[in-house]
Parts: structure tokens; C-alpha cells; sequence
């Protein structure tokens, strides 16, 4: 019946947005009024913005031209000013395409020609508007925070409160209906004096409220709104919030109410501009005849409604009239049009709930990135406030010491008494208050960090559940051996990608640890140099096969030191992880050295690549959170940027730093420098006397891990095989002195006699002794497994310990016993 | 091998169901700690694997009840399998009374591992086959 309308929520917002623009635009002050043609003009294009957009790009496009021959500094503010309203106009008509090249070049254009300024901030309101048209929730808040905050700082406070009403916008269309709420109260607050930006606050208010399902108070919020229109005499606006207060009545349940209201609505047909409110009415109707049971007439309604819309024009609330329509429809019996409108809703909510759920998480991530700034802000402002802080007590004792001290003539001494009382008090004030701020700025801090770590730590929680359900169903599906080839390839590549998200969490994670000081580091000894080349091992492949050349110089690293070994694994493995994405030729090497240096004896690792390099300005810049050289270098690169961040502050918690040096182009080289601290050689992983060794020949891994647990203390080192093959290659290889072979493992295979028989003799030749463990059997097993040659034979179940006892313990053989617990796997 | 997992969220207790799979054990879901303790109560388990954030009684309180049991299976091995990345997590599960506790994503070799391990030194006296 109706053409769904992409984006349709977006455009709604929009819609809502233009109201309040409307009003943001109508006393927008016209600097240095005269009779310039330009002002004229300007003028003109403004006035057409509301009623016909096409008609402001028209004639902001000849103030532009207009704009060339203004005056000095004029001249630029005059080419921004037209630009951005061709670049608003162009907004409404939601041509974004046009829009963003007009509204970046005013904004350009305005910031270079001097201080922030009111065009300043209203580009900025557009620039979010654009944003909010292309779903970019996060950009579009960050914009009107900085509007707010520009409007703030020059004292525009009814600019400040339009900005308030635009995030309060955004909040609520995430269906954040507190944090709407709080919003649109601020910007009450901050000016309540417009009648036009007034309504805008009730108006919007009471839809939060309804939402909310505080009817009543949401009712109240309309009426205001209801009366603020009437003093305006906008019949348009009048016809919209009536429609605002019947579907409200509606929700609450109170259906004569809003047959009156409705029929209020009905009053403004004649007038044109509320025609789209009166669309409203025909459906609002219908919900109402529904809840009276009359479901032909809602029908009936509903059709008119419908019909009536005109697709250039967004209609507000098309979910409310989709849900009337498909119970009206299905009422009646009309299956074909309740299914249509079905359909629509189901549509409507899916792009709800997306636009919701990343609305939501954009609004998240944009309220962090906010406080991060404010963070940033607020410790400069601490550190400012300290040093006044510090001046002003000394000022102050300063004041003391001349007051003690002196004293020629008692005049001059009380003269200078009472100054110095004067201004010793006036310090002591200012020291104060500066105290308080401090205070404050701490708190402030104190909730910010907390807000950020919570964040942090609650979305990589978040993250790890379904991680779990991706990464734990790859395992197994990669773990079944009948998996075949290309299948097995794309699994494989979801597994990867799993991993890599996995990482990305415990990245994020680390970061949050790290800001809220809460990292432990470790101080044990390692081997340095096998780390280093275990390392690089992992990273051999790739770099050949991006045809680099690795070259690694362990010769003058120290073997045994203290510290932590796997956070240094971590950063090794990221700065080379590095070091590799951002170098398509050349060389990578890792070279160790150290030094005596005025902090004592220094290990140094240094990483070197012959990459892109880093311009040296952004030497600070790249060790930041979330900061990469720029956004080319993150579209081209990949990445979050976390790694150095994390790199950096490891190694400053370990008592070091890692720093850079490098030529944009040539190359970089990264240094981990760290204390050295000689730790006593351990006794090497006891290399145990490789007679020691013990192979299991078993394939259910957790009868491996449990049979592991049971004889490791025994045997020196433990191997596994998963088949005949494997055990007899396995022994001939050497170093096994004892060999477990599961029968469970042997019987999925060939005869077992047979296999029994291969593997007795080659342990045998190799001078290794033989167990089998099996189950309680048939005698026949028995007694080939003796002729196999099997030395040992223990009967499954058996307790660990009789087991390893009866393998190291000198048993040479162990009965079938009778009547015990029957296999539990 | 008879083992009981304890979680609320459909998803999970699939995963490791499948996983167990692939180990030939055979795994008793439960939905709710509730559920979970009755079950203890009716069958004999070897292994609980136990999640800590469920609506109604947390992982905590069941681990309590588990090991305030007046009777053998008050030393029932338990495995924490949790997404909680808490700083000292892993040291309260531990205190409460948790045998080893697992991060999720959790790695199938890990849960493997550590239930072999725990399997083996049941009671002193962990029955192989």
C-alpha cells in the first residue's frame, strides 16, 4: 500500500530536528546588519530554508559569488556563511553527497579566518546533522558536544541550549529516554526564553515521557507545548502537538479524551501547513475506533491514512500506524493487507533495533571518547590549578615573612600590616578556592576514570560471550578429522578471525587494567635469549613470505635475567607484529644490547624495520590509546592502535620505556630499554636422561591429560601418539624408555594382535618396556596381547596411582580384577 | 566420565557439550544452580564445570553448597568456567573452594587439560578408564 521509506527513523529524527532548526535558524543575528547586497542576499536564502530548501542553495550560491568582493576578513566569514547554508539546505533535502563538501569547506573556511565564532558553532550543528542522516551516531554527538561547548565558552546560551536539545534528540531516538531527559532539562535551564526552542524542550519531553509511560506527566509536557504554540499562532505546530496529546491518551487508555483531541486535530484540515499532522489524525482515529471494537471502521480509517501520505514528506510515529493497520486489517479478515503491514513493521523494527543497538553502543563508545578528552583536560587543569596552588602559598608566606620582619617606623608598619592582612587574606581566598576546584577536578577525574575503566571492562566482558560460542564450536568443528578440505579451509578462517577478536579483547582489557593501576608484573628469572628466538620463530613464516629478511642478533644478550616473561613476550611480539604490517621490502631485526646508563645496567632490544617510517612529530602520538598516525594509516593497516600504548606502558611498569626513532620512509626502530637484573642460571629444565622418556599412545585427550597428570612426576617427559604409525616412528626416533599404549587407541585401527605386535617389537628393539591398558575383555585379548610381546598389562579402570606404581613401582604385571566400577567414558 | 555443567545461557552449555563430544564424555546440562545442586543430589558426577553469573543462586553460593555437604561428594572436583575478567578473580573462585578456574573464550585443550588433571587427582584415587 505505502512505499516504506528508507532510513525511516533517521529521517523522522531529521524531521524533528528541522523544527528545532527552524527555530535555531529564525533569530540567528545577522552581523554587522547594513544594506550589503550580501546581507540581502543572505537574508533571502535564509528565509526560503523553512518552506523551499532548493530556493536557499539558489540564492546562497549568488551571496557567494557575492561574497568574492567583500572586504579583508569579511570575505572568507561571508563564503563560510553562504556555504554552510547551502550546505544545511542541502541536509534537508537529504542530499548528503552535496552536503558534506559545502558544510567541510565552511567549516575550513570559518575556523582559519580568526576565533571561534556563533557560524562556527551552527556549522558544526549542521555538520551533526549530516552525521545523524548517515547514521554516524558517535560523529554526530562529538560535533554537537563540540558546538556546545564552543557556544559555552562565547556565551551564546541559547546556541548552547539548541546544541543540548540536539544531543537529547539523539538519546532519545537511541530509546535512551533518561539520559533524553536529562538533556532536554539542561537545555531548559540554559535558556528559557525562546517560546519557539521552549516548545521544541515540552514537545520533545512528553514523547520521552510517553515512552516512558509517565502519561501523565507526559500530558502536561504537551500542553505547555500546546500553549507555547498558540502564543506563536502556528497552526502547524498547534495540529502536531494535539497529535503528540491524543496518541498519548491513547497509550495511557483514555479513549474519550482523545476522541475529543482527535476531533480538535480535525479542525485544522483547512489549513495547509498541518496537513502532514492531519495524516497523523486519520490514523489516530483508527486506533481509536480499534479500541472500540470496531475494527471496520479502524479499517476504513487506516486506508485514509495511508492514502493520504505523501512520500516526500517523512510521517512521524509509521510504526504506531503500521500496528493499528495490521490489527485492523486482521480483524476484518483482510489477510493480504494485514500481512503487508506486517511486513512494514517488521522492517521498521529491525532497522530500529539496529540503529538502537548501534546507536547505543556509538553513544557509548562516543561518551567514553568524550571523557577520555575531558580526562585529558581535567589533568591539565589539576596540574595548572598545583602550580597556582603552589604560588599562591608561597606569595602568601612570603607576605608572612616581610610582616615579621619588619618594622623601622611604626606608621610604615602598620601600613604594611594592614596591606599585607589585605592581601595574605585575599591569597589565603584564592588558595581556597583553588583547593575546591581541585577537589572538584579530582572527583571529576575520580568518576571519569571510573566511568571509562567500567566501560572498558564491561564491553570486553560483553564481547567474550558469543567470542566463546564462535571460537569453542571451531575448535570442535576443526577437530573433527572427517572435516574436508575447503570447508575445513573457511572454518579455519573464522577460527583465525575468533582469535584475532579474542586478542583484541585482552588488549582492551589490558589497557583498562593499566589506566586504573591495576597491572601486577612478575619478577622471576627466564632464559632472555630463548624467548627472544622463540619469538621470532613465530613471526619466520610471515616474514618470508612477504619476501623480508629477518635477521636476528641474540650475541650480546644476556642468558639469564629477572623479570616478567610473558609481558616482555608481549611486546616483543607486538612491536615485531608491527614491524612486519607496516614494511613491504627490506629487512626486520631484532638486536640486543646493553649498556650502563645513570639508572644503572640497562637491557636494550631494539626492533628495526625499513618501513614506512614515522614523521617525528607523531613520535608522542602513536604511543597513545586508540592513536594511529593518521586515519589513511588505520584504513590501510588495520588495527585498533592499542599495541603501543600497551607496549609503552608494560615496559614503563617493568621501570623502563619503549621509545622510537625513525625517517618517514625509510624505516623506524623501536627500543624496549629495561633494568638488568642477573638472575642465578637456573638449573636448566632438567634435561632428564633421555631413557627417561615416556610415549602414550592414546587419542581421547582427556584421558591424555589425566594419564599425564598421573606419570609426569615418573617419567621425565611425556609424548603422545595418536595411532600404530606414529607410536613406531615415534620410538624409533629415540629417547623413549617406556611406552603406554591405550587399547581404545589400538582397536579403531587394524587387527589388534597385529598392531599390539608392531609396536612390542619396536619398543623392544629400542629397549623400551611396554604397557597396555585395557579394558575388562574377553580372555582371548589377554592372552595375544601376552604373545605380542606387550610386557605389562593393567585393566581399565585403575587408579592413578596403582598405575604409575605398577609402571615405576616395579610390578611386573597386574590381574584383571573382578567387579569394579565399569568404564565411565 | 560423567559431567555436569552448570549455566544459564543456552549457547554455552552447548559449546561445551559439542566439545566434550569430541572427548567421548558425556555432559548433563544444567539450567540453574538450583537444578544443578537437585541433579547432584539424584546422580553421581565426576566433574563440575560451573558458571558464576546466573540469574537466581550465583555460581558462589552453589559452590558453597557443593562443599558444605556432609557426604563424599562435598569434594566433588569443581571448574569455574567464567567471562569475568576481574583483577583477582581467579583467587576468590580459588578461596571459595574451586578446584581451577577457566576464562571465557575458553580453549578446548584448556577444558580438556584441566579436567583430565582434575580427573586424575580425584580423591586421590582418579580412576583412569
Amino acid at each position: 500500500m505505502t512505499s516504506i521509506l528508507p532510513n525511516t527513523r533517521i529521517r523522522h529524527l531529521l524531521y524533528m530536528l528541522m523544527l528545532a532548526c527552524g527555530v535555531l535558524l529564525a533569530s540567528h543575528p545577522l552581523w554587522a546588519a547594513g544594506s550589503d547586497r550580501f546581507d540581502a542576499l543572505i537574508a533571502d536564502a535564509r528565509a526560503a530554508m523553512l518552506v523551499n530548501p532548493e530556493e536557499t542553495i539558489e540564492k546562497a550560491r549568488i551571496a557567494q559569488q557575492a561574497a568574492a568582493s567583500l572586504p579583508g576578513n569579511r570575505r572568507a566569514i561571508g563564503i563560510a556563511t553562504a556555504q554552510w547554508l547551502q550546505g544545511e539546505a542541502y541536509v534537508r533535502l537529504d542530499d548528503v553527497t552535496h552536503a558534506r563538501p559545502l558544510i567541510d569547506s565552511a567549516y575550513a573556511s570559518a575556523t582559519a579566518a580568526g576565533p571561534a565564532t556563533k557560524l562556527t558553532g551552527d556549522i558544526l550543528l549542521s555538520r551533526g546533522g549530516l552525521h545523524t542522516a548517515t547514521a554516524q551516531v558517535a560523529a554526530a554527538l562529538a560535533d554537537y558536544q563540540q558546538a556546545h561547548n564552543l557556544f559555552r565558552d562565547i556565551g551564546e546560551t541559547r546556541s548552547r541550549a539548541v546544541a543540548l536539545l540536539f544531543i537529547a534528540l539523539l538519546y532519545q531516538e537511541a530509546g535512551d529516554y533518561r539520559n533524553a531527559l536529562r538533556y532536554y532539562d539542561q537545555a531548559r535551564d540554559v535558556y528559557s526564553a525562546d517560546p519557539q526552542l521552549l516548545l521544541s524542550i515540552f514537545n520533545n519531553r512528553g514523547n520521552a515521557l510517553k515512552e516512558l509511560g509517565r502519561f501523565r506527566e507526559a500530558e502536561q509536557q504537551f500542553r505547555e507545548a500546546f500553549t507555547l504554540a498558540k502564543t506563536l499562532h502556528s497552526p502547524a505546530l498547534e495540529a502536531r502537538v494535539l497529535s503528540n496529546i491524543a496518541r498519548s491518551e491513547l497509550r495511557a487508555g483514555k479513549a474519550e479524551a482523545a476522541d475529543r483531541t482527535i476531533a480538535l486535530g480535525f479542525g485544522y484540515r483547512r489549513e495547509p501547513e498541518a496537513a502532514a499532522a492531519i495524516v497523523q489524525f486519520w490514523a489516530l482515529a483508527a486506533q481509536s475506533a480499534l479500541q472500540h471494537g470496531d475494527a471496520q471502521r479502524a479499517a476504513t480509517l487506516i486506508t485514509r491514512a495511508f492514502v493520504s501520505v505523501d512520500p516526500a514528506q517523512p510521517t512521524l510515529s509509521d510504526r504506531e500506524a503500521h500496528e493499528t493497520a495490521y490489527q485492523a486489517f486482521k480483524r476484518v479478515g483482510d489477510e493480504k493487507f494485514a500481512l503487508e503491514h506486517l511486513e512494514a513493521l517488521k522492517h521498521l523494527d529491525d532497522q530500529t533495533s539496529t540503529l538502537a543497538a548501534s546507536t547505543n553502543t556509538a553513544l557509548a563508545a562516543a561518551r567514553f571518547d568524550f571523557a577520555n578528552q575531558e580526562l585529558r583536560i581535567a589533568k591539565l587543569r589539576n596540574e595548572e590549578l598545583a602550580r597556582t596552588n603552589a604560588f599562591e602559598h608561597a606569595r602568601a608566606q612570603t607576605q608572612q615573612l616581610i610582616f615579621t620582619g619588619a618594622g623601622i617606623v611604626t606608621l610604615v608598619v602598620v601600613a604594611l600590616l594592614a596591606t599585607s592582612l589585605i592581601v595574605i587574606r585575599r591569597s589565603r581566598n584564592d588558595v581556597w578556592a583553588a583547593n575546591l576546584d581541585l577537589a572538584e577536578t579530582n572527583t571529576a577525574l575520580g568518576k571519569a576514570l571510573a566511568a571509562k575503566t567500567e566501560f572498558l571492562a564491561t564491553t570486553s566482558h560483553e564481547i567474550r560471550t558469543p567470542l566463546n560460542g564462535i571460537l569453542g564450536m571451531t575448535q570442535v568443528m576443526l577437530a573433527d578429522q572427517a572435516l574436508a578440505g575447503t570447508l575445513r579451509d573457511r572454518i579455519g578462517i573464522v577460527h583465525s578471525a575468533g582469535v584475532t577478536m579474542r586478542a583484541l579483547v585482552d588488549d582492551i582489557l589490558d589497557v583498562a587494567k593499566m589506566e586504573t593501576g591495576n597491572l601486577s608484573i612478575e619478577q622471576a628469572p627466564f632464559d632472555l635469549a630463548d624467548m627472544l628466538r622463540d619469538v621470532s620463530q613465530m613471526w619466520q613464516e610471515q616474514t618470508r613470505a612477504k619476501g623480508l629478511v629477518f635477521a636476528l642478533d641474540l650475541n650480546e644478550s644476556p642468558r639469564c635475567i629477572e623479570g616478567d616473561v610473558t609481558r616482555l613476550r608481549q611486546i616483543v611480539f607486538n612491536l615485531l607484529s608491527n614491524a612486519i604490517k607496516f614494511t613491504e621490502r627490506g629487512t626486520i631485526g631484532l638486536a640486543v644490547t646493553t649498556a650502563t646508563a645513570v639508572n644503572g645496567e640497562r637491557v636494550r632490544i631494539a626492533i628495526r624495520d625499513s618501513g614506512i617510517g614515522i614523521p617525528a612529530d607523531k613520535f608522542d602520538l602513536i604511543f597513545e590509546s586508540f592513536r594511529q598516525v593518521d586515519a589513511g594509516t588505520t584504513r590501510r593497516f588495520g588495527g585498533t592502535g592499542l599495541g603501543l600504548s600497551i607496549c609503552r606502558n608494560l615496559a614503563r611498569a617493568m621501570g623502563g620505556d619503549v621509545t622510537v626513532t625513525s625517517v618517514a620512509g625509510e624505516g623506524s626502530t623501536f627500543t624496549i630499554d629495561l633494568p638488568l637484573v642477573h638472575a642465578t642460571t637456573p638449573d636448566t629444565v632438567a634435561a632428564e636422561p633421555l631413557t627417561q622418556g615416556l610415549l602414550i599412545v592414546d587419542r581421547n585427550p582427556i584421558t591424555r591429560a589425566m594419564l599425564r597428570t598421573v606419570l609426569a612426576p615418573h617419567a621425565g617427559t611425556v609424548t603422545f601418539a595418536s595411532s600404530v604409525a606414529e607410536a613406531v616412528a615415534r620410538i624409533e626416533a629415540g629417547g623413549v624408555a617406556q611406552v603406554l599404549i591405550d587399547d581404545a587407541t589400538i582397536r579403531t585401527g587394524e587387527d589388534v594382535a597385529t598392531a599390539l605386535g608392531q609396536i612390542a617389537d619396536s619398543a623392544r628393539s629400542s629397549g623400551a618396556g611396554s604397557t597396555l591398558l585395557w579394558a575388562v575383555p574377553e580372555m582371548g585379548d589377554y592372552s595375544r596381547a601376552e604373545q605380542a610381546g606387550i610386557d605389562r598389562l593393567v585393566a581399565k579402570p585403575v587408579a592413578g596411582a596403582r598405575l604409575a606404581d605398577v609402571m615405576y613401582g616395579g610390578n611386573l604385571r597386574d590381574e584383571p580384577p573382578s567387579g569394579l566400577v565399569t568404564q565411565a567414558a | 566420565m560423567r559431567i555436569l555443567f552448570i549455566e544459564d545461557d543456552a549457547m554455552n552449555r552447548r559449546v561445551v557439550n559439542d566439545m566434550l563430544d569430541v572427548a567421548g564424555a558425556t555432559m548433563t546440562g544444567a539450567e540453574s544452580a538450583e537444578i544443578g545442586l537437585e541433579l547432584i543430589n539424584q546422580n553421581d558426577f565426576n566433574i563440575v564445570l560451573l558458571d558464576l553469573r546466573m540469574p537466581g543462586m550465583d555460581g558462589f553460593t552453589a559452590l558453597g553448597h557443593i562443599r558444605a555437604r556432609g557426604d563424599a561428594k562435598a569434594d566433588l572436583p569443581v571448574i569455574v568456567i567464567t567471562a569475568d575478567t576481574a583483577i583477582d578473580l581467579r583467587e576468590r573462585c580459588l578461596a571459595a573452594g574451586a578446584d581451577e578456574v577457566l576464562f571465557k573464550p575458553v580453549a578446548m585443550d584448556s577444558l580438556f587439560d584441566a579436567i583430565g588433571r582434575m580427573l586424575a587427582k580425584g580423591a586421590g584415587e582418579g580412576m583412569i578408564g
